[in-house]
């Protein structure tokens, strides 16, 4: 199939996910007990307040109906108006996606980096004590619950040193941005976690490109040990670090909900999960719906650079 | 996935380390890696052209080579046992709290302290363990059973019947994991066997994507077609010829479910969304050791954590070892 026609398709196929994301996704909120009028109100709301509650709302209108009414707004880019924060939810949207950007990137970006120098260290001293230490930690890093992991990180590093603080910085982003000491910790324990799951992949890459042809030739050529390594080898084996990237869109857009609610990181993961604690459905329906989005795109780009960056991928193989 | 989708990688089915779409072949983190030889050197194991060894015999064989995946089973049986017949040797109360003995330090009567109600932190631990691994192991049993049958179908049929079943499975990947733990936990007051419902429902995914895939290159192999020839009805070459023939990738897939599971039931008692009190959880204890940290009672934020860690590493290492044997396998098939 012509590369171009196949990205169309997987065009189409984002467009039918995304539908049947909302579907989904409407369907559950709405499965939630209690309701928001309650939530809302109280629990000593007069039934006639509720009954008015729902029908300001539009929840007193069939399922379906409601559920047409929000795709509507949905593909007018309005994701409505939050129950519990008196703001829209593009409003909160546009105020924590920033911040979660921020701390996702910025995680991301030195999980990348350590993750490379980790895999290629492993792939140079394979078999060799180094290779099975690195191993080892990262294979801890990936068995641990990431809220234990930070905490362990706030216990060393806030309690027991005293270098830095257990909370992550409140308030909008230029506040957020002045507090950098405050962002190690929620940073540091996105990119281990990250870090654990990237450096395996690296390292087998590394060591599955050693063993093809065009390395030993490069070898016979009289290329150094760390030129094969660095500039033979590497370029090809970082072709999975694409995808990967590329699969990490959505939680770079979602947030990290676990590390942030530990750190009480004012970011999408916590809105997320604030917003699930007190049945705010515009804003869950909302968070959730730029979440999957982020999740689609991403791994439709995933492919499409899979394609720019693969020779064999593009020619069909 | 996971379910806990708290950093970018882990519990997510589209990326677990057990992907072959991803992961170059064996990749594994074992510093006696067989299956990454220098090229030429002869893999151990079995030689092409003999005939196939048995599921059984190889799992033998492999544990024989592979020390990482005999280490794991080792932590594994000694885990299951200190959870599960601990109890019988070390009795505490851990029905009635007993504020008066409450944050102790490890001590006589108490080997591990007390927590902050008073119960006994080592007697906890092994009833935090029991429920840890009947919801890990159950989750994972019905995670890849519906994932299984879903990947089996879709792939078999294939069109349209595929392209529908397989964009259910996108769409539901694509919702935050943490969404539907939320809001599956907020409906129903959680149990064992709710969670493991819970669990099963969020992780089928990853089983249906590898099922599907390897379906899709079985359905059109001689014997397949044989079958049809000679009259089978779909169900009986999915049970028959097809499923069979998948058992490599559902085991090696199973063993790192359980593993995800516990770390997601883990994540939910932390997020307070796990077993009620006064329920024993790891991660409930790991929750209310949090209070403590600051206060430097390091045997109420230590202990349950490293369990966690423990059966995790160890279901990961069996994992990572059976795949080794099933891809040695495999290659002797061809």
């Amino acid at each position: 199939m012509a590369p171009t026609k196949q990205l169309a398709r997987r065009l189409g196929q984002a467009v039918v996910v995304l539908l049947l994301v909302s579907v989904i996704v409407f369907t559950l909120e709405h499965l939630l007990p209690g309701g928001p009028a309650r939530a809302e109100l109280g629990t000593r709301a007069t039934p006639s307040a509720i009954e008015a509650f729902n029908r300001a709302n539009g929840l007193d209108q069939p399922i379906p109906g409601q559920y047409l009414n929000w795709l509507g707004q949905l593909l007018q880019g309005d994701l409505g108006y939050s129950y519990q924060q008196n703001q829209s939810v593009n409003a909160l949207l546009s105020a924590n996606l920033p911040k979660t950007l921020v701390l996702t990137g910025t995680a991301l970006l030195v999980a990348v980096v350590l993750a490379i120098g980790v895999g290629i260290a492993q792939a140079a001293q394979r078999k060799r004590p180094l290779d099975a230490a690195l191993s080892g930690l990262a294979f801890t890093l990936y068995s641990m619950p990431v809220f234990w992991l930070a905490l362990l990180l706030v216990d060393v590093f806030a309690v027991r040193l005293g270098v830095l603080p257990a909370e992550a910085p409140q308030g909008d982003l230029a506040q957020v941005l002045s507090h950098p000491q405050a962002m190690v910790l929620p940073v540091l324990t996105i990119a281990l976690v990250t870090l654990a799951a990237f450096s395996r992949y690296i390292r087998s890459s590394l060591t599955d490109e050693l063993t093809q042809d065009y390395v030993r030739a490069a070898k016979a050529r009289g290329a150094s040990r760390s030129r094969v390594l660095l500039v033979h080898a590497l370029r090809n084996a970082l072709i999975p670090v694409v995808t990967l990237i590329g699969l990490s869109l959505p939680s770079l857009i979602g947030g990290a909900v676990i590390v942030e609610v530990v750190f009480n990181y004012p970011g999408m993961g916590l809105l997320l999960y604030h917003a699930a604690l007190s049945d705010d459905y515009p804003v869950l329906l909302g968070v959730s719906m730029a979440v999957a989005t982020a999740t689609v795109l991403g791994s439709f780009l995933a492919d499409a650079a899979y394609q720019l960056v693969d020779p064999r991928v593009r020619s069909g193989r | 996935m996971t379910a806990a989708d708290s950093s970018f990688v882990p519990n997510d089915p589209t990326l677990a380390p057990n992907d072959p779409t991803l992961a170059p072949s064996g990749s594994s983190l074992a510093p006696g890696d067989s299956s990454l030889g220098p090229a030429g050197t002869p893999r151990p194991g079995p030689v092409p052209g003999k005939a196939p060894i048995g599921v059984g015999r190889a799992l033998v064989a492999g544990l024989r080579r592979n020390r990482l995946m005999l280490a794991g089973l080792v932590v594994l049986v000694l885990m299951v046992g200190f959870c599960f017949l601990g109890p019988v040797f070390y009795h505490s109360d851990q029905t009635n709290a007993s504020l008066a003995d409450q944050t102790l330090p490890p001590g006589p009567g108490h080997p591990l302290g007390t927590d902050a109600v008073g119960y006994d932190q080592l007697g906890r631990l092994m009833l935090g363990g029991q429920s840890a691994i009947e919801i890990g192991l159950g989750a994972a049993l019905l995670a890849v059973v519906l994932g299984t049958a879903w990947g089996a179908v879709a792939g078999y049929f294939g069109g349209a019947v595929d392209a529908m079943m397989m964009r259910v499975v996108d769409a539901m990947l694509a919702i935050p994991a943490i969404l539907l733990l939320l809001v599956l936990s907020t409906i129903w007051h959680p149990s064992v066997p709710k969670l493991i419902v819970i669990l099963g429902l969020l992780a089928w995914l990853g089983p249906a994507r590898f099922v599907r895939g390897e379906t899709l290159t079985i359905r059109v192999r001689d014997y397949v077609k044989a079958a049809r020839l000679m009259g089978a009805r779909a169900p009986r070459i999915i049970v028959r010829h097809v499923l069979p023939n998948t058992v490599g990738t559902i085991m090696v897939n199973a063993t790192f479910q359980v593993a995800d599971a516990i770390l997601a039931v883990a994540t939910l008692s932390y997020l307070g969304l796990g077993l009620p009190p006064p329920a024993a959880t790891w991660g409930g204890m790991l929750s209310s050791g949090l209070d403590y940290v600051q206060a430097g009672y390091w045997w109420l934020v230590y202990p349950p954590g490293i369990a966690i860690v423990l059966v995790v590493a160890a279901f990961y290492l069996i994992g990572d070892g059976l795949r080794e044997i099933f891809d040695a396998r495999l290659r002797t098939l061809r």
